[in-house]
């Protein structure tokens, strides 16, 4: 938002922005921009865009990134239509094909490390392709490969059905306010309006 | 609501133009004194509970709150407005000004009928004595006709109705309103207040005063404040001020108000031997039909910057020059308040707590500099104040899976924000004018800005960020931090001048009672008529100045002087 008029305009501050706020420096320009020009978090790509193969390690990438503990994970939330959308729509040509050529990547580490196509890894050799995707050691990724991914897999995580109401405690009415809340009584995040706060 | 009856088979005692918050005090005012008013806006009807966005969860906005961004750049380029309200902004497509041809500034308008009065901030000041009596006091801009005791009583009768939450300090720089009990400060605001007034001689941290009531007024239909902080979506408790759940119900009572949505005002018809306004040429924004609609007043109340406009484009004979530009002054003096000058520090020791449910309002910290003399240290004359807040935000943690999922389940360390708004200095070279070729859809000539901040504006700025860091210090915040961009004219939203109020017809547009000096049958009672700023949020004294006109009026007409 270009303009504040009440002091902090929280109010005119959109989820998405929100989710940017978080991220500080460091985020991926295609996002910022999306969050500048007010993007659409919405879960519906005008394209399709992925292969199948691409669409099913951006799956389970995904999952594995936010995953289904005592609430559930990112395919539930529907992450991967969102990311796809983002990618289809948000991103720039440069930033698309940087981004496709990282889920390839991962594809191409899985066989070459473990013999093996991703979707058939166990989940801990899944999160050594991330730990290496982390700390910049997975040869053919783009450096900021893993930021990219999980600052996608978030914004949409933390948007979705799921994450407003399951993971995060949602009091859309709340009558009362008590600016002394003890956490520990909550133990969550607690979402009144747009900006989760 | 009454609405799209054929107006110009009705008689009317009076015109008001503009139904956000100044028009919408004119309607209440004046049918209660008994006139039959005939309100007009140019914005689309929203009827109060009728509001499209109100309650939703992000998931069930189709874009989760935002626009999609080639209808931002298409039509809301200027306001920026998002989903939650983009419903209640201009299109600034379809209603352009010239915003390549001047400085850059952000009109930023409405779309809707009770304008500006859905989406405000809500934070509502009155303006001191040290305000009234600038522009005498450094000479800058012209003298303030009236002083702060005229201003009072009606600062009293508003106030009384709109509801104002906040607590009464006895401060001369920021005087109290009649206020209900005000929004309660969170754990991390109180312990700031406490540090600050303790440490440092003379510094109040005190409530926000905003016009989210605390109480029920079932009076008047309206439910106190629920904490759900969205208020911009429009608020069907009616617990914040707008037209629609405040004013626009009491004009109704009356049964004298009949209202006009979708009628754009093209200017005002001018009978130089009466020297009085004799109609106004509206067009129909739907139906493209153009009438002259007559009353014995008119109330202009289409917001600073849109009844000059309205102004300039009504001439005289000549064709040229406006009828209510004797003095020249008419378009000059605008102003904003400049901001985006921020400081921000963490408390120690409160990470225990968090806030459930969002109140309206933070705090603010009172103008402390230049109070009625120079400061020795002050290279600069008037003052800024801080609107404050403190707030925590979600934690982002490293990694990912389980562990970083579940560390995201708790929240970054309290920051308390300070956000300066300084006094623009009313500068007669910073003006708007009418483009000599640009015209809208309804052949009103396009705005021109040329308004520019300068070293004084600048320089408030500085000191505050400086004096905020101060604060910091002493209060014993850590990481404290600051960030300044320089401020774009008209993007803090409080755009006011244009049409000033003097004693004296040579350099002012408007007499003490916000009337016009060309014609004693019209009144400006919205910001165009400040010829000076004050740093604190306007739209109260808007009220006051309205409420007041309104009864000047009603006044002349019972004594047969209109
Ligand atoms: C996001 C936001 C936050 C704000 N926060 C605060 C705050 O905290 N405190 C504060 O004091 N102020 C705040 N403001 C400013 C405040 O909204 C304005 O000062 C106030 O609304 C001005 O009242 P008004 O009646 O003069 O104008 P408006 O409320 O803008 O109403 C003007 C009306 O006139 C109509 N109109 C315009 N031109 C024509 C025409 N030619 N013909 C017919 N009708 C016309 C418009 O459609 C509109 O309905 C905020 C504004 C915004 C947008």
């Amino acid at each position: 938002m270009t303009h504040h008029s009440e002091g902090f305009d929280l109010d005119r501050r959109s989820a998405l922005a929100g989710m940017i706020a978080l991220f500080g420096i460091g985020l991926h320009p295609a996002l910022a921009r999306a969050a500048a020009a007010g993007a659409d978090p919405g879960f519906s790509a005008s394209r399709s865009l992925f292969t199948p193969t691409q669409r099913n390690t951006v799956a389970l990438l995904s999952e594995r990134i936010v995953p289904t503990t005592d609430t559930p994970g990112a395919i539930a939330a529907g992450v991967p239509a969102y990311i796809e959308m983002m990618v289809a729509d948000w991103y720039d040509g440069e930033d698309a094909t940087t981004f496709l050529s990282d889920v390839d990547a991962f594809d191409a580490l899985a066989n070459t490390r473990y013999g093996a196509s991703l979707e058939r890894l166990p989940a801990q050799r899944l999160d050594a392709l991330l730990t290496a995707a982390m700390e910049g050691t997975a040869p053919g990724l783009s450096s900021r490969a893993f930021d990219h991914l999980k600052q996608l897999v978030l914004t949409g995580y933390y948007t979705s059905e799921v994450g407003v109401t399951q993971e995060r405690l949602y009091v859309p009415v709340p009558g009362e306010s008590d600016g002394r809340y003890p956490y520990a009584k909550a133990g969550r995040i607690i979402v009144t309006n747009l900006n989760f706060l | 609501m009454t609405l799209n009856l054929p107006a110009s088979d009705q008689r009317f005692d009076a015109i008001v133009i503009g139904s956000g918050i100044s028009g919408g005090w004119a309607a209440k005012e004046l049918t209660e004194k008994g006139l039959r008013v005939l309100l007009l806006d140019r914005g689309h009807v929203v009827a109060h509970g009728e509001y499209p966005t109100e309650g939703k969860a992000p998931f069930e906005l189709p874009f989760r709150g935002d626009t999609p961004p080639q209808e931002l750049l298409r039509d809301h380029a200027v306001n920026q407005a998002n989903e939650e309200s983009k419903h209640f902004f201009n299109n600034d497509r379809l209603n352009p000004y010239a915003r390549e041809d001047g400085q850059p500034f952000d009109w930023i308008r409405p779309a809707a009928f009770g304008g500006r009065s859905l989406v405000w901030g809500r934070q509502s000041f009155r303006w001191s004595r040290f305000d009234f009596n600038a522009n005498a006091a450094d000479g800058h801009g012209v003298p303030w006709p009236i002083g702060y005791d005229d201003l009072a009583p009606w600062y009293d009768h508003v106030e009384i109705f709109a509801g104002i939450a906040g607590s009464a300090e006895n401060l001369p720089e920021l005087p109290d309103s009649r206020f209900l009990p005000p929004h309660k400060m969170n754990v991390a605001e109180l312990w700031f207040k406490q540090q600050v007034e303790t440490r440092m001689q003379g510094r109040r941290v005190i409530h926000g005063r905003a016009s989210n009531i605390t109480v029920d007024r079932p009076d008047q239909n309206r439910t106190k404040c629920q904490n759900r902080r969205q208020c911009h979506r429009g608020c069907s408790f009616g617990a914040y001020f707008s037209t629609q759940a405040v004013t626009l119900p009491a004009a109704e009572a009356t049964g004298r108000l009949t209202v006009l949505a979708d009628r754009v005002v093209q200017s005002l018809v001018y009978d130089e031997t009466a020297k009085r306004v004799t109609g106004v040429r509206i067009v129909d924004t739907q139906s493209g039909t153009a009438e002259t609609l007559t009353a014995r007043i008119v109330f202009l109340c289409a917001s600073a910057m849109a009844s000059v406009q309205i102004l300039m484009h009504s001439r005289l004979s000549n064709g040229e020059t406006s009828f209510a530009n004797e003095s020249g002054m008419l378009g000059r003096g605008v102003m904003d308040h400049p901001t985006k000058a921020r400081v921000t520090g963490t408390p120690p020791g409160l990470d225990d707590f968090i806030v459930y449910g969002q109140p309206p309002t933070g705090f603010v910290v009172p103008r402390f500099r230049n109070l009625g003399e120079q400061d020795p240290d002050a290279d600069f004359v008037r003052g800024y104040f801080y609107h404050g807040i403190a707030r925590r935000m979600p934690s982002l943690a490293p990694g990912f899976g389980a562990e970083m999922k579940h560390a995201m389940r708790r929240y970054d360390p309290w920051r308390v924000h300070l956000l300066t708004f300084a006094e623009c200095l009313p500068y007669s070279d910073n003006r708007v004018t009418l483009h000599p070729e640009k015209v809208d859809r309804f052949g009103v000539p396009q705005l021109v800005f040329n308004v520019a901040y300068r070293d004084n504006e600048q320089k408030l700025l500085q000191d505050s960020m400086v004096q905020a860091r101060r604060m910091m210090e002493a209060a014993g915040l850590q990481d404290i931090q600051t960030s300044y961009s320089e401020p774009t004219p008209g993007s803090a939203i409080h755009e006011m001048g244009g049409a000033p109020m003097g004693t004296d017809p040579r350099t002012s547009v408007l007499n003490r009672w916000s009337q016009a000096h060309a014609a004693s049958n019209l009144f400006v009672t919205d910001g165009a008529q400040m010829n000076s700023s004050s740093c604190v949020n306007p739209s109260l004294t808007y009220m006051a100045l309205t409420a007041r006109a309104a009864d000047h009026a009603a006044r002349q007409i019972r004594e047969g002087a209109l």
